[in-house]
């Protein structure tokens, strides 16, 4: 964001009393749902004021220092120890202006057909098909540059993914990425890209919103949606002090014709809970899908550096849906992909401690990983305890055990086919796995609650878009069913699981709520 | 605002009464509420000052900093050869000062869990606390712990393994022995959003 923009930014560190704001819209977040309404919304001449829980950052004041320690506790929405209760999964979220793009792989899908149509036939979402969202999608890939990376940018785990899934007889794919010329191939999308390569939307729809006439306040924490006679009305927030992330005792109130909330897929539904939004169905706040992501780990004899490059220019798309004979599991249910991970957290993935851990990390750049996204089929919830902080539930249900399993399966076949003298599965026990022969033992390794930790980096489902008010918390139009002028633009809205990354699919359905949000309001 | 009275801070309330998290049987919660009212009155501040001296901690007390530490001496390498060893790194107090900016939520549990290592013997009618084992003694402690015991003492270990070794190679001390070439860009000082939180302890 260049200087012709800031000027509409508001920082914590320069708000020195409590603050009354009066717009067409108010935006709760500023990830790839808000930005794009936001976008959309101040084009059409609306008055629009973002408010962002998290700091801002950005790479010109070289607050992009590729450290890991550092880059969790600026961009990570825990600060990267938020799990859900019983700690079997790792919530993965933006937590600054940008969001998760700030952080994310840069990995650009569509959703698929197929999702679309459950969701029309399933859950009566209407205007979101596939012939609705073309153009969206195609608007979307344009302002993200999205393309396939070359061969000659693949990094040496995507190169032997290549190879592994080959020889394994596993269809693969270049991935579409949402990178520019400026892309170094640094390894570190992670954390925050310190060069403006990745198309987050720090580069593209934030300060096109800016320059459109939106306005933005960083360190702003929104603790609820006011509610008038069943009408959205505005929010009340309060400043947090950067450094120490406690309220700095200033506080915002915003009266607003429009809320929107898209604060994303783990925080939306705990801040309407807090709103004590009536909730007729009772699924807000309920099924929670988050993709959770088994990863196993192979032993090269050459080196690999798995935080180099970029993360996943290639992937089979192969298992994506589940199959099932006469109603039992067969296989798939997963996207897989080469891993990326930047050296501590490697080290806190891998299996062991003392000694033989540290044998691990010093051939830690031989270390090559594939992952899996696994599209769930069971679901979790969350609630609030006393002091209103979220409590989330999930536990890998035995649905998708056996895709788990399955997906284990496929990533050491393909890390064996790529030359791997061993894989490590990151289970307490530390199984090696060394031969194609042994892949049964996957069948038994422990995954059990305490035994193996998932990542989850996208949720979806809590407050779920259909037709019908006693199924669903959102209408087709992103609009509370049951509190007028309240919008969700963010993949709580998803009814479930996109199945791929749903970066771009948050965006095209935010384009489509603005289009709606603009209609209604003349 | 809301007009229900005030609560007492999380933290304040007894560790093993809060959260599924944190459930334990009866018998487990008998056997640790026994282990902790023995571990209180047998004082042993002098003990755990002296597995993390000099240590002056923000979240964590005494004796919880000096558990930790005694963890971490186990599950981070030692000292040798490229490596510096968690102490010299002070992984304790890293993770100590990253807790400032949780929840009391958060807090509480990392503090139950180090109540659970060091007292977890008593699930298993060991009852000597896991700092005053020997190293290898600890090492089968923790092994039992991760891979063994049950639910609670799985979480235990797996959550405390991860911040001990998180916050171990996050120090560029430690690149050199797993050959990690670091960041292309520069760590500014102070750092932009706050140099507090992040605070290298060593300079």
């Amino acid at each position: 964001m260049d200087d012709a923009v800031m000027d509409r930014v508001l920082e914590a560190d320069r708000v020195l009393a409590s603050m009354r704001e009066e717009v067409d819209v108010v935006i709760v977040g500023s990830g790839c749902g808000a930005a794009v309404a936001g976008l959309d919304l101040a084009r059409a001449g609306k008055s629009v004021l973002m408010l962002e829980r998290g700091g801002l950052y950005l790479p010109r004041r070289r607050d992009f220092d590729q450290r890991e320690d550092d880059m969790f506790a600026r961009i990570d929405g825990g600060r990267g120890l938020h799990t859900t209760e019983n700690g079997q999964g790792a919530l993965t979220y933006g937590g600054c202006v940008g969001g998760a793009s700030v952080h994310y792989w840069a990995d650009t899908w569509r959703a698929p057909k197929d999702r679309l149509d459950r969701w029309e036939r399933e859950h009566g979402v209407e205007g979101h098909t596939e012939d609705h969202l073309r153009p969206w999608f195609e608007l979307v890939e344009q302002t993200l540059n999205a393309h396939p990376a070359p061969p000659r940018r693949r990094n040496a785990m995507n190169r032997l993914f290549v190879e592994g899934a080959e020889r394994a007889g596993i269809e693969w794919e270049p991935v579409v990425q949402a990178r520019d010329d400026r892309c170094i191939d640094s390894g570190y999308c992670m954390q925050g890209c310190a060069y403006d390569g990745k198309q987050s939307q720090l580069v593209t729809h934030l300060p096109a919103a800016l320059a459109s006439g939106a306005r933005l306040f960083a360190d702003c924490d929104v603790e609820r949606v006011l509610i008038e006679g069943g009408r959205a009305v505005g929010v009340a927030a309060r400043f947090l002090d950067r450094r120490t992330t406690r309220p700095n005792g200033h506080r915002l109130e915003v009266r607003a014709k429009v809320v929107i909330v898209a604060a994303g897929g783990f925080a939306t539904a705990p801040l309407l809970l807090r709103s004590n939004v009536p909730n007729p169905s009772g699924q807000l706040g309920r099924n929670l899908q988050m993709n959770p992501c088994p990863q196993l780990f192979g032993l090269f004899d050459r080196e690999v550096v798995l935080w180099r490059g970029i993360p996943a220019a290639v992937g089979s798309m192969k298992y994506r849906l589940h199959t099932f004979d006469r109603g039992r599991y067969v296989e798939g249910g997963y996207l897989l992909h080469p891993n990326q991970l930047p050296p501590a957290t490697l080290a806190a993935l891998l299996p062991g401690f003392g000694a033989e851990h540290r044998r691990l990390m010093e051939a830690a750049p031989r270390i090559g990983s594939a992952i899996a996204w696994i599209d769930d089929l069971g679901s979790g919830s969350v609630r609030l305890d006393g002091e209103g902080e979220p409590i989330w539930r999930w536990s890998l249900g035995a649905a998708d055990e056996l895709t788990v399993r399955d997906a284990l399966k496929k990533e050491a076949t393909v890390l064996l086919h790529a030359g791997a003298g061993e894989v490590i599965v990151p289970d307490p026990a530390g199984t090696r796995i060394s031969e194609l022969k042994e892949l049964s033992r996957l069948d038994t390794v422990d995954l059990r609650t305490g035994s193996m930790t998932f990542a989850c980096p996208h949720p979806a489902g809590m407050c779920r878009m259909g037709r019908d008010p006693s199924t669903s918390v959102v209408d087709s139009s992103h609009e509370v069913h049951a509190v007028r002028g309240l919008y969700v633009c963010d993949p709580s809205v998803f009814p479930t699981a996109v199945s791929v990354d749903p970066s771009e699919t948050i965006m095209a359905f935010s384009h489509v709520a603005a289009e709606g949000i603009l209609r209604r309001m003349g | 605002m809301s007009s229900a009275p005030p609560r007492p801070p999380v933290a304040a309330r007894h560790p093993l009464a809060r959260r599924r998290f944190l459930a334990v049987g009866a018998i487990g919660g008998a056997a640790l509420a026994a282990g902790g009212w023995l571990a209180a009155r047998g004082g042993g501040e002098a003990h755990y000052a002296s597995l993390c001296p000099a240590a002056r901690p923000v979240v964590l007390d005494v004796k919880e900093l000096g558990v930790l530490a005694a963890f971490c001496a186990r599950v981070c390498p030692e000292p040798g050869g490229a490596h510096p060893g968690p102490a010299a790194v002070r992984v304790a107090e890293r993770i100590d000062r990253e807790l400032s900016f949780h929840t009391a939520k958060l807090r509480a549990d990392v503090k139950a869990a180090i109540f659970l290592l060091e007292h977890g013997g008593w699930l298993h009618a060991a009852p000597t606390r896991f700092t005053r084992l020997g190293g290898p003694e600890q090492d089968a402690y923790l092994r039992r712990m991760g891979v063994e015991g049950r639910e609670l003492e799985r979480q235990v270990f797996s959550n405390l393994r991860l911040l001990a070794l998180f916050f171990y190679y996050v120090d560029d001390r430690t690149w050199g022995a797993i050959r990690y070439n670091g960041p292309y860009v520069p760590r500014v000082a102070p750092p932009a959003d706050s140099r507090p939180r992040e605070g290298r302890l060593d300079g």
